[in-house]
């Protein structure tokens, strides 16, 4: 079966991927319209905008509603609705009632098209997917929307009918101020449910960066505060430290990577920085006697002076033999 | 002891119910998460502890109260257990009212050093405030460069939590309202209870097994790939499995490491515990409100345990200390460790533990005197749990059936310590030697890439360094598809500092491209010729823009961009030079072509898979 909807390209390659428009096949269409749009043209150009090129039933929002006329299954390649913007929100507590009868009406890959709808309307693209459309666009600027009855009818599972309607915001705003918002609407619930659940890959994303506002984007700046003699050193340097800290910490990083091979594991032998190999040669040399003249060098680095000739070497007993595998230090 | 036993009325039962989600990589917000459920825990709310991947999301609309605790991946993206739940929550036709019922509270951890500082926290709450939820205190936000870390936030947010519950769940007469910073003023009975199991039934089987993701592997080929002078060590890896398994180009292998058995028998050693290593034990929850390691069997032995399911090499985090404490015997020891948890001792900690990379094995080798002195159920409070790395796949099912080959640089470096750092996970992998008896268990999920459905699609693949893991499966998988033509439509944009010494896979492009297949770009950053250096180091970025034309002609036809490699200048510098190709071939004005990169984001054409 071909696709019924034509995915149109956005305008220009250089605007944010937009919405997809359909184009309605051209097989049998319904055109529903209303008391007010019949006398304001609006139903009568619909109609004579169809009929150009496909077969027009005709069928009043009243009619379906009071049940006085049904739809021949699968029947229609399109609906179009046409209705004054007052007419949309009386309609909204039934309209899960209308939608099910457009849905059996439309043949599958069908579209439904809602036009002239006023913004306010925005609780319909999912009252559309709760009856098993799937939405190709909602231009709620522009007034229209298009969904689509799958291709398979798994949108009959999971339409649901004669689901209450939901509460209006009000209740939330009358309920005091602190209290956790639990409604116990069970059909609600579900339907809230299958909303979310609802698996459509294809399903327009929104963009959530434009959710966050101005304070959202800004991020704490680190404090750079200069090391004062005496006070605790904050030995973190900040990302746009000032106070020489970071030049500090480089340096120490730059110092830590010398490279230093272990001659008596391997056999191997590398030049190691003069100051470094002093300072491990003499605590080498220290170790088999290892003495401590503050009593804390045994004990590691938790414990160990700022100018300990240990630190950095693992805690060890008092004349035990400094070991350290320097072998594997190929860095 | 507050009691806890479920109440008849159920909206009181629910009201003691909180569900508490995370989302973490490295295990930072689980631990938060963690404390978050001890304190709730004082003010009679009972925390379920989830991660946001073990939670099933279909329910989150019917939750009342949720915290999330999320922490921030890469530059500024989800942790990966929370893409689901995000990708389900972008989704346009949500109904403004969906989340009406919903109190909820986010706290984020992040790095303030980076530019969108705990980013996920902050649109997820905005995205749940647009679809009704209400949040009940504003937004945490912990920050690595607070001088407590994590702490430094999550204290008081758990202190404004405290109050806004309260409001609705008021502790008896008489009271007084926990602080959290008196939440640790005892020490809380271990998470979990060991009781004696049987010493003959046979192990049980892996938890990981029942899951289809996962599948039993050996491990074929362990090669280092760079020169043998050079002074990285990366390897290719090539695993087999016994079945047929299906994965997609962008798909990641996930690896649970091991810690090596002498690490294991040093760290029993330090704690006392080597008699008892080897009992069969069955592990029991005991405080339903904290987490246990992922895939923790419920049969072990506590050297089972500590190697596989426990990091002994991790730094230790505040946690670690905070339970040590108590069990130190020596004067100076406690008093030392009390230092490093007060406001003014942070930055030694941060100097002693942080700074260098000390692991906590090392730790416990200069803190002797609770030896003996902790019982072993304390194993799961004292060390961080053991975490799955995820490694990008290189290669193409389609290619190599039954097989799945990693790209991975082995970590190893120097800090103040004279014992070299290795990574845990590379550290195991590179230790394993090829054969029948290298035997582990991969999980193979979704990535970050995928594939344009249309094989004549055109493909632009940025992936310097190990970061080019994926595109060797995009291009395998791509040549097999025979999207090939003319003019190839896979690009391959490759960086390394020197052609001859870290040139990864260089032969294979060769070959591709000599096929028909791939247009291969090599960006050699230290192998400029004499002269040339002035213009600066030749990056993917320097070459993209040379390619301008090219590029932008592949953009226009549909084409997608994929970025994978180290978090770090490169994915800015890639969009930097996408935008000015829109501004100079597409003639777009500076915001046109940064609304046009973002626009190739949101429609999935750009896709960045990177790690820090």
């Amino acid at each position: 079966m071909s696709p019924t909807a034509i995915y149109l390209p956005a305008e220009s390659a250089a605007s944010s991927p937009k919405v997809v428009a359909a184009v309605p096949r051209k097989g049998p269409a319904l055109a529903i319209g209303s008391l007010a749009t019949a006398q304001d043209g609006k139903f009568q150009s619909l109609v004579s905008d169809l009929e150009a090129n496909r077969q027009v039933d005709r069928q009043m929002l009243d009619r379906l509603l009071e049940g006085a006329t049904e739809l021949t299954p699968s029947r229609y390649a399109s609906v179009h609705v046409t209705l004054s913007a007052a007419e949309y929100e009386q309609l909204m507590p039934r309209i899960s009632t209308l939608l099910a009868q457009l849905f059996a009406g439309l043949e599958p890959l069908g579209t439904l098209h809602v036009l002239n709808l006023a913004s306010s309307l925005s609780t319909l693209p999912s009252e559309l997917t709760l009856a098993g459309f799937t939405l190709l666009s909602s231009l709620p600027n522009e007034g229209t929307i298009i969904a689509q009855k799958p291709a398979h009818a798994i949108g009959q599972t999971l339409g649901i009918k004669n689901r209450s309607v939901a509460p209006a915001p009000a209740a939330s705003a009358a309920a005091p101020a602190v209290s956790l918002r639990r409604r116990g609407d069970p059909d609600r619930k579900s339907a809230k449910k299958a909303l979310w659940t609802l698996n459509a890959p294809s399903t327009p994303t929104i963009d959530a960066e434009k959710l966050l506002t101005p304070a959202d984007r800004e991020r704490p700046v680190p404090t750079c505060e200069p090391a004062v003699k005496g006070a605790p050193r904050r030995k973190k340097a900040c990302k746009n430290c000032t106070c020489g800290l970071a030049e500090l910490e480089a340096e120490e990083l730059a110092q830590s990577k010398v490279v230093m091979l272990d001659g008596k594991i391997d056999g191997q032998t590398v030049e190691v920085e003069q100051s470094e190999r002093d300072r491990l040669l003499a605590a080498a040399a220290a170790a088999p006697k290892a003495t401590s003249s503050c009593g804390s060098c045994f004990l590691g680095d938790a414990f160990r002076c700022e100018s300990c000739p240990y630190r950095g070497l693992p805690a060890f007993k008092p004349g035990e033999k400094v070991e350290i595998d320097l072998g594997m230090d190929d860095i | 002891m507050t009691d806890l036993t479920d109440d008849d009325h159920p909206a009181a039962d629910a009201l003691h119910d909180v569900l508490v989600l995370y989302a973490t990589e490295t295990g930072t917000a689980q631990d938060a998460a963690d404390r978050a459920a001890r304190h709730l825990r004082k003010l009679r709310v009972r925390a379920r502890v989830l991660s946001v991947d073990q939670y099933p999301l279909a329910d989150l609309v019917h939750e009342p109260l949720v915290l999330f605790l999320v922490a921030t991946a890469g530059s500024g993206a989800f942790p990966r257990p929370a893409h689901a739940l995000w990708a389900l929550l972008l989704r346009a036709d949500l109904p403004p009212d969906l989340f009406d019922d919903l109190d909820f509270a986010v706290f984020g951890l992040g790095d303030s050093g980076y530019e969108k500082f705990c980013w996920p926290a902050k649109l997820l709450e905005r995205r749940l405030q647009a679809l009704g939820g209400r949040a009940l205190v504003p937004r945490g936000e912990g920050d690595d460069q607070h001088p407590l870390g994590v702490d430094g936030a999550l204290l008081p947010w758990l202190d404004a939590l405290t109050g806004a519950l309260l409001e609705f769940l008021p502790l008896p007469d008489g009271c007084p309202p926990p602080s959290p910073a008196s939440t640790e003023d005892a020490l809380p009975p271990p998470r979990v209870s060991f009781r004696p199991a049987p010493p003959d039934s046979p192990p049980p089987p892996d938890p990981r097994l029942a899951d289809p993701r996962y599948h039993p592997a050996t491990l074929r080929v362990n090669t280092r790939i760079t020169a043998d002078d050079w002074w990285q060590d990366v390897r290719h890896f090539e695993f087999d499995f016994a079945e047929d398994v299906r994965y997609a180009p962008g798909d990641v292998a996930c690896i649970l490491p091991q810690n090596p058995p002498d690490d294991v028998q040093t760290f029993l050693e330090l704690m006392g515990w080597e008699d008892h290593a080897d009992e069969p034990v069955s592990v029991h929850p005991t405080l339903g409100d904290q987490t246990l390691p992922p895939f923790l069997p419920p049969r072990t032995t506590l050297r089972a345990l500590l190697t596989t399911h426990l990091s002994i090499s991790a730094v230790p985090r505040r946690a670690f200390w905070e339970c040590l404490r108590w069990f130190l015997q020596d004067e100076m020891e406690r008093e030392k460790v009390g230092e490093f948890l007060s406001e003014e001792g942070a930055d030694d900690l941060y100097a002693y533990t942080t700074r260098p990379r000390r692991t906590l094995l090392e730790v416990l080798a200069e803190f002797r005197s609770a030896r003996g002195r902790v019982p072993r159920e304390y194993a799961l409070d004292l060390v961080p749990f053991m975490r799955e790395r995820e490694f990008s796949i290189a290669s193409s099912v389609t290619r190599h059936p039954r097989q799945v080959h990693l790209c991975v640089a082995i970590v190893r470096y120097k800090t103040m310590l004279k014992v070299p750092r290795r990574g845990v996970a590379t550290a195991y992998l590179a230790a394993l030697q090829p054969g029948a008896c290298a035997r582990l268990i991969i999980g193979l999920k979704r990535g970050l890439l995928s594939l344009p459905p249309d094989p004549a699609t055109p493909v632009i693949c940025v992936g310097p360094g190990t970061g080019v893991a994926p595109m060797r499966a995009v291009v395998e998988e791509r040549a097999a598809q025979g999207a090939t033509g003319e003019c190839a439509d896979t690009t391959l944009y490759f960086g390394c500092r020197s052609a001859s010494k870290d040139q990864h896979y260089a032969a294979e492009w060769a070959a591709h491209a000599r096929a028909g297949a791939l247009a291969y770009r090599l960006a050699a950053s230290r192998d400029a010729p004499p002269g040339e250096l002035e213009g600066g180091r030749t990056y993917v970025q320097t070459l993209l823009a040379r390619d301008a034309p090219r590029v932008w002609a592949r953009l226009r036809a549909g084409g997608c961009v994929f970025i994978s490699g180290s978090s770090n200048k490169m994915p800015a510098a890639v969009r930097a030079a996408l935008r000015s190709i829109a501004q100079t071939e597409g003639g777009l004005g500076e915001a046109e072509a940064r609304e046009y990169v973002e626009g190739l984001e949101r429609a999935g054409r750009l896709v960045e898979e990177c790690w820090g």
